[in-house]
């Protein structure tokens, strides 16, 4: 692997992940696909030197054809994905109007319960949790 | 109530081991066992804990009866927890016979068994041999012998005696005031209620960017703890392997970051499509053109998934959430990057053995039947993980058909509630939207009609090759859809009335030709997916070798061109802003092979 | 017999072919469906008993050798799965037909389902670790389009986080499988453990414990189980009860398999704090849940804990212990998930306070949650119990205190939890109730009776857990000398 390579896949991942660490579906589907080709790349560069085509009749040393056919199984399945999740960003867009991840109702609800006991009880709790809601969204 | 006394009574002394009931032969039994061990330190404090439990036990028996049966509760009474409410005597009425049956079965049973204790012992010894073959065939007897056991079980009949009396007369007289047990007990309880409030408010913060960020730590996590068992040292490593290949990368992860930057969700797609079409060119450089084919005909069709996806939703992009500072964020995301890459760079240093590809390369021209190795290995040596990959794909245009129905029924009930489309679903609207725009297109759609049908060819081509040039079904099979959405787009957008559901057809057809071609040889007694090659002779061409997996790959282009148009299909068909777009067709809705669907439209 | 093992995969996805051209028909699809998977049981069993017999089935996919071949091997432990799964499917496919409701009866549920099927399959039967990764990619498409199926808000806003985790989960499977490729240039796991013990020890601990983080999202283990009460209560009540008796077990199965196969006792020490955290959290989540259906998922998690414990002590009674624990989970797991179905369509609701005395409306019913609720906290004599005694002797076998005193404690929160269930569903005066419904079983025939059936599956496995425990043994220790020696981090 060479080193502007491993610069590439690491700027890939941290820009993948930064994106996968928000709140817009949209935004998550983009980091998702940066992630994806990030691993693509990896597997390849940490399995196999640059080489030719493992074409049966080109000229000198061949490429191992095993990193390619596992990392084409991704691309397609990681297509798959990515369509998917747009169609629930679709969805979701549909159902609210945005495609905002809102967190969980139940869960919300349990914490803002024990903030309020302790809110009456006079001490703050140790822990305040996340916020109950995401930013404002309109 | 004597009835009821002698059950529970029979029962007590049962509970309390008073000979002749089975509680006291199993107890004896329990006893000698430990009595019979060596005498280690925690055999002492078994048989201890056996004795005192023994002497409690017939404590609270006698208590228990002593207060219901005996002389009644002494006054006031301890309070528990919660007081039950005194029995009003007027409410207590006889139980039935029914109602008596079952206790008074068991407590016949607790002395019958007593008084059989041998035969008893027998089925006992049985059941325990079969869970433990060492256990010994210890048999129970009714009457012991004057054993060290027997003096233990009846110290614990008088001690347990007294204490029941002893509490009984101290409590006479004293406040209710709750047990120490019983408070502790409280404790307890009310502890494990607020520790489970206060873990689960922290644990299940019910965010998804918290969730993520936690797995994301355990990775880094992982890396370092694998760090700190040793890397290898590193090689030294070339900066670049080509000038090609540093100027590409420089692109590609340009392009990458500007996905983060972007404010747009327009501009992020591009952007991300920008990148891939780069890194498909580091993939060629790198030796791999069928990687750099799919890479580049699956990022072209993920920009026009989120082009027809975007269409609908607004275009801006909120500024990023306020869950966490940003600082953290991107810090947790730079530390990932470099522990992936870390790890990435140690495990590429450490390979010790070649690649199982050698041998693929080597079979692949004699026994795989092509040239090219990457495609024999995806249809054949690897073909399961093909059929897997094509399940994926096809399950997932499902899933976006699927979705994209349910938010396609949902407005047209809005819009039947809101009165905007009167007419209903399902009859041709008043004029045709699209006259006006189908002229204008019209070089457009002329150049298309044309290009169409050449990219079908070019779509066969791809695929039919595959096995000895780059290429392959999966290739083939995206150009294929391609070139039919663009036939149908030629139309205008409008026009495009093919029904998501139509071509989820062409991937069951595909998945099921797929699958046909794998378990054939099942049926010669071969294995799955084994190939066959057969040469036939050609008449002005000679002979032509023909492969049984090439079949496989046809079934592979169908499934991917019908998954890819169905996802289209339904995303172009989607949006609110269209009036239902299909005014000629019977059942009128796109996707109205839905049966739910066709309910609502009765309705 | 080898032939039979691809059936598995191939006979769902013929029919999911099939049941999609069927979608107009929905009797048709369902004929499809339940045929399917009754053979795939038939099958099952078949293999089961060969394989019991006669010693592991090997099949080199497509006639290729073995180093070459993508490999499918049912050894005990992948044909006892095959059969728990195939039954589960079957109980939950009749019930799923029993139940009324829009999303049971979209035509997209059946191939869904015979994708989910074949995966499930395909990831038991995996000789090879990338299929293994492919096998995973499509049951979880699969659990996507069934999470998703009536796309409502709710299964929308838990749908997402579902597949947004699960699709971390793929990616770093990818990645952990794409490095071991790396470093070792082979993915069968007939080849792997050899050469996996030669390389340096940071990197085989750093896929070692890759590997363990993308199967540990799965099955839900401390710190990466959030995500799991958050998403499966949303689903239908058949999609919620098949992935609480199956899904995470998967993740548990290739837990196993990469610590006795790839890695031998690679990591003890931090899988025994790992169990014994989400054994405690996940009981007092369940604490704090205030709706049936949560407090379920939370046992989950919280039974997770007690099989990673016993393959984290190790050793022949340890992982027998581990797998009479799946053995004894998947039906009773499934069986409790079946009655909250038919609370939730007899109420409208799983919430604690918006349900009650459903025991008095209906004492059978009330029996059916009661049993594998007392399996589930380990009362005797049922097979939670039997389950919880062989990992506690097997702790104090290997004196491992800590572990044995977590596990009784958090079985006491289940027990905990359970009766909060108990007296705030079934318990008290009967509710009125909005769809003004009363008697349980009487309306929906075909649940209750399904339901029955998996409760009884469960007090079988305690009938019969002299037998099935004996069974367990030999699993175990397969698995335990199939694997070669190797000096672990301890």
């Amino acid at each position: 692997m060479s080193v502007v390579l491993a610069v590439l896949i690491g700027v890939l991942a941290a820009a993948g992940t930064a994106l996968l660490l928000q709140r817009s579906l949209t935004r998550i589907v983009l980091g998702v696909g940066l992630l994806a080709n990030a691993a693509n790349l990896l597997v390849l560069a940490a399995s196999a030197r640059p080489a030719d085509a493992p074409i049966v009749g080109n000229d000198g040393r061949l490429g191992d054809p095993v990193p390619q056919a596992l990392i084409l199984t991704a691309i397609v399945i990681g297509f798959a994905l990515v369509s998917f999740l747009l169609a629930v960003a679709y969805r979701a867009w549909t159902i609210s109007g945005n495609d905002q991840v809102e967190d969980d109702i139940e869960d919300r609800r349990l914490a803002a319960a024990l903030r309020a006991r302790a809110a009456r009880q006079g001490d703050a709790p140790a822990d305040p949790g996340p916020p109950a809601r995401p930013e404002a969204d309109r | 109530m004597p009835g009821l006394a002698v059950i529970a009574g029979a029962a007590a002394l049962s509970m309390a081991a008073v000979i002749p009931t089975f509680g006291f032969v199993a107890k004896e039994a329990g006893l000698q066992g430990l009595l019979d061990l060596e005498i280690g330190g925690w055999g002492v404090v078994a048989l201890a804990a056996f004795v005192v439990g023994a002497m409690i036990t017939v404590a609270y028996t006698a208590r228990l009866f002593d207060q219901m049966f005996g002389r009644g509760a002494p006054q006031p009474r301890v309070s528990m927890i919660r007081m039950p409410s005194p029995i009003v005597p007027g409410l207590v009425h006889r139980a039935g016979p029914a109602f008596l049956a079952p206790p008074a079965l068991l407590a016949a049973l607790s002395v019958a068994f007593g008084l059989a204790a041998g035969l008893v012992g027998e089925v006992i010894a049985e059941v325990a041999a079969s869970l433990d073959p060492e256990s010994g065939t210890k048999h129970l007897v009714l009457w012991p012998g004057f054993e060290p056991a027997l003096f233990v079980t009846v110290a614990s009949w008088i001690v347990g005696l007294a204490v029941t009396e002893g509490l009984r007369r101290r409590s006479r007289g004293t406040e209710p005031r709750p047990v120490l047990a019983t408070r502790v007990y409280a404790w307890c309880y009310d502890g494990v209620l607020e520790a489970s409030r206060r873990v689960t408010a922290v644990s299940q913060s019910g965010s998804l960017p918290v969730y993520v960020g936690v797995i994301l730590c355990t990775v880094v996590a992982a890396v370092v703890y694998a760090a700190t068992a040793g890397f290898p040292t590193l090689d030294s490593l070339p900066l670049a392997d080509s000038p090609v290949q540093a100027v590409l990368a420089v692109a590609c992860g340009a392009l990458g970051v500007g996905v983060l930057t972007a404010r747009r969700r327009f501009t992020g797609a591009l952007l991300l499509g920008g990148s891939g079409y780069a890194l498909a060119l580091v993939f060629l450089a790198h030796g791999a053109p069928d990687l750099a084919i799919t890479q580049f005909l699956v990022e072209t069709l993920v920009i026009v998934m989120f082009l027809l996806v975007l269409q609908h939703l607004p275009d801006g992009l909120r500024p990023p959430p306020s869950w966490a500072p940003r600082a953290l964020r991107f810090g947790l995301a730079a530390v990932v990057g470099i522990s992936v890459t870390v790890f990435a760079l140690a495990v590429s240093s450490s390979r010790t053995e070649p690649s199982v590809g050698r041998d693929y390369i080597a079979r692949s021209v004699d026994e795989g039947g092509g040239r090219n190795v990457v495609n024999v290995t995806l249809v054949d040596f690897r073909g399961f993980d093909t059929l897997g990959e094509i399940t994926v794909l096809a399950v997932a245009a499902i899933g976006v058909v699927n979705l994209v129905g349910h938010a396609r029924r949902e407005q047209r009930r809005k819009r039947l509630a809101d009165g905007t489309d009167d007419l209903g679903p399902g009859r041709p609207t008043v004029v045709d939207h699209d006259v006006g725009s189908r002229f204008r297109s019209v070089i457009l759609s002329t150049t298309v009609r044309g290009i169409a049908p050449a990219l079908g060819a070019v779509a066969l081509f791809v695929a039919a090759r595959g096995h000895n040039a780059p290429g392959g079904g999966f290739a083939g099979g995206l150009i294929l859809a391609t070139a039919i959405a663009l036939g149908y787009l030629a139309d205008g957008r409008r026009a495009f009335r093919l029904r998501p559901a139509q071509p989820l057809l062409a991937v069951g057809i595909g998945l099921a030709l797929a699958v046909a071609v794998a378990v054939t040889p099942l049926a010669f007694g071969g294995a799955l997916l084994e190939s066959a090659i057969v040469t036939v002779d050609v008449p002005a061409v000679g002979p032509v070798k023909l492969v049984s997996s090439a079949l496989f790959d046809v079934g592979v282009m169908i499934l991917v061109a019908g998954a890819v148009l169905a996802a289209m299909a339904a995303f172009v068909g989607a949006g609110g802003a269209d009036p239902d777009p299909d005014p000629g067709s019977t059942g009128g809705a796109v996707d109205s092979m839905d049966p739910a669907d066709a309910v609502g439209e009765v309705r | 017999m080898r032939s039979l093992l691809p059936l598995f995969v191939v006979l769902p996805l013929v029919a999911a072919a099939v049941s999609v051209a069927l979608a107009r028909v929905p009797k048709a699809q369902r004929t499809v469906a339940v045929v399917t998977i009754g053979a795939t049981v038939a099958l099952a069993v078949v293999v089961l008993v060969s394989v019991d017999r006669d010693g592991p089935l090997r099949m080199n996919l497509g006639g290729w050798p073995g180093r070459i071949a993508i490999t499918m091997v049912a050894d005990r432990l992948a044909a006892v799965m095959l059969v728990l799964g195939a039954v589960m499917l079957l109980v939950v496919l009749f019930y799923a037909l029993g139940q009324s409701g829009e999303g049971a009866r979209s035509p997209w549920y059946v191939p869904a389902y015979l994708v989910l099927a074949a995966g499930i399959s395909a990831a038991f039967l995996a000789g090879d670790l990338f299929n293994l990764f492919v096998a995973f990619e499509i049951l979880l498409a699969a659990s996507y389009v069934l999470i998703t199926l009536e796309g409502d808000d709710d299964q929308i806003r838990a749908g997402t986080t579902y597949i947004v985790i699960n699709v971390i989960e793929s990616l770093l499977l990818f990645l952990a499988v794409g490095l071991v490729f790396a470093a070792t240039g082979t993915l069968s796991m007939a080849e792997l453990p050899g050469r996996l013990a030669e390389l340096p020890v940071g990197i085989a601990v750093g896929l070692n414990v890759l590997l363990l983080i993308a199967f540990g999202l799965k099955a839900a283990i401390f710190p990466l189980f959030s995500w799991l009460p958050d998403s499966y209560p949303t689903a239908l009540s058949p999609v919620t009860a098949v992935f609480a008796g199956l899904l995470t077990k998967i993740g548990v199965y290739a837990l196993i398999r990469t610590e006795t196969q790839l890695f031998p006792g690679g990591q003890r020490t931090l899988l025994l704090v790992i169990a014994g955290l989400t054994m405690v959290i996940g009981g007092l989540g369940a604490i704090a849940q205030v709706d049936m259906k949560r407090i379920l998922s939370f046992h989950i998690v919280s039974q997770i804990g007690y099989m990673v414990a016993g393959l984290a002590l190790g050793g022949v009674a340890a992982i027998a212990a581990t797998v009479f624990f799946i053995i004894h989970q998947i039906p009773t797991k499934t069986a409790l998930f079946l009655v909250e179905g038919v609370v939730e369509q007899d109420t409208g609701t799983s919430a604690l306070d918006r349900v009650g005395g459903l025991a008095r409306r209906s004492g059978v019913f009330g029996l059916l949650f009661l049993l594998p609720a007392l399996s589930l906290a380990g009362i005797p004599p049922f097979s939670g119990f039997v389950a919880k005694l062989g990992l506690i002797e097997a702790g104090f076998g290997l004196a491992e205190w800590v572990i044995v005193g977590v596990a009784v404690a958090a079985s006491l929160l289940t027990l905990l939890s359970m009766v909060k269930i108990w007296t705030g569903v079934f318990w008290g005066d009967p509710q009125p109730h909005p769809r003004g419904r009363v008697g349980v079983i009487r309306h929906h025939r075909l649940m209750g009776a399904v339901t029955a059936a998996t409760v009884a599956l469960g007090l079988a496995v305690a009938v019969a857990a002299g037998p099935i425990w004996r069974f367990c043994e030999r699993t175990a220790t397969d698995l335990v000398a199939s694997a070669p020696e190797r000096g672990g981090d301890r």
